[in-house]
């Protein structure tokens, strides 16, 4: 399948460039939470720069991929979901100084402490799609302000 | 060959470059979390994988030995950065479990992480992915704050 080629070669490209800009280590992470070093902040800013105009474009242009049909870009009103989740997210990242991304690319590069995070963060998302149906699916349930909005 | 740190005006747009290449050719968001999913349920033996998650998990890790290697060589370690010399592994290593844990279950809750929301999503426009990235950074570094002063600075 020629979506798996894309997608193997954007990974490649995409771990390359991560552990280049070392966020394979916990210190880059760290300093970057404690706001002693912006460098995170500012590579996170140029990439949404980089992309959300060339998206606005193809959008815009009613982009056809060649491999999957007419471009559909995910657009989601704001759930309570999603900002529970982020709180939970947020608390994990601060501990470990490497979120999903990281924690693979710093265990390919040689971490051994990448294995009991990456085994962690496997048992949490599993542990979530568990329990999905008691919290409720993430792109279930009305949008946040829908109430007013309807009022 | 590689500098020791590829500075973020060069990581930044490349990054931004390989979401709409994976938007433009494959009609794909780009992000990680939903991997290790993928990853687990083939472990499990579960109907229904998405493949191409997998091959991209793979690269992933290709493109992270290739990078270590051309920046002076793969080599196994055991090392943590600070927090690694503050904690001995049999301590760090069920933490890193459960901050993994934490992080697994509020990505998937979250619909996102910070590639999927912090990244695709932002890009994307998505008001969810903007109420996430918000929460998910004021959290980070709302608890590394409250930890620094827990530790008197020390971590």
């Amino acid at each position: 399948m020629k979506v798996n080629l894309i997608a193997t070669l954007v990974g490649i490209g995409f771990g390359f460039v991560l552990v280049a800009a070392r966020l394979n280590e916990f210190d880059t992470i760290h300093r970057m939470l404690l706001l002693q070093e912006l460098d995170v902040y500012f590579l996170m800013g140029s990439a949404i720069a980089t992309a959300a105009p060339l998206l606005w474009l193809l959008r815009r242009a009613h982009w056809r991929t060649p491999l999957a049909g007419d471009l559909r870009v995910e657009q989601a009103p704001v759930r309570k979901d999603h900002i529970a989740g982020a709180v939970l997210f947020g608390a994990g990242w601060a501990i470990t100084g490497a979120c999903p991304g990281p924690a693979l690319v710093m265990t390919a590069s040689g971490a051994v402490m990448g294995v009991p995070l990456m085994a962690g963060l496997m048992a949490g998302a599993a542990l979530c799609d568990a329990v999905q149906p008691a919290l409720g699916a993430p792109d279930a349930g009305p949008p946040l302000g829908a109430e007013r909005l309807q009022a | 060959m590689l500098p020791d740190r590829l500075p973020w005006y060069l990581a930044g747009p490349a990054i931004g470059l390989l979401v709409v290449a994976l938007y433009a050719l494959a009609n794909k968001r780009l992000g990680v979390t939903q991997s290790y999913v993928q990853l687990f349920n083939l472990v499990r033996g579960r109907p229904g994988i998405e493949v191409w998650r997998l091959w991209w998990f793979g690269g992933m890790a290709g493109g992270a030995v290739l990078a270590a290697v051309l920046k002076g060589g793969w080599t196994l370690r055991e090392s943590y950065g600070l927090l690694g010399t503050l904690l001995p592994v049999a301590v760090l290593a069920p933490l890193l479990f459960l901050g993994g844990a934490l992080m697994g279950f509020g990505a998937r809750w979250s619909g996102g992480c910070t590639s999927g929301h912090g990244i695709s999503g932002n890009a994307a426009l998505s008001p969810a992915s903007f109420a996430a990235t918000a929460t998910f950074m004021a959290t980070a570094v709302a608890v590394t704050l409250g930890l620094h002063l827990l530790t008197g600075g020390v971590l």
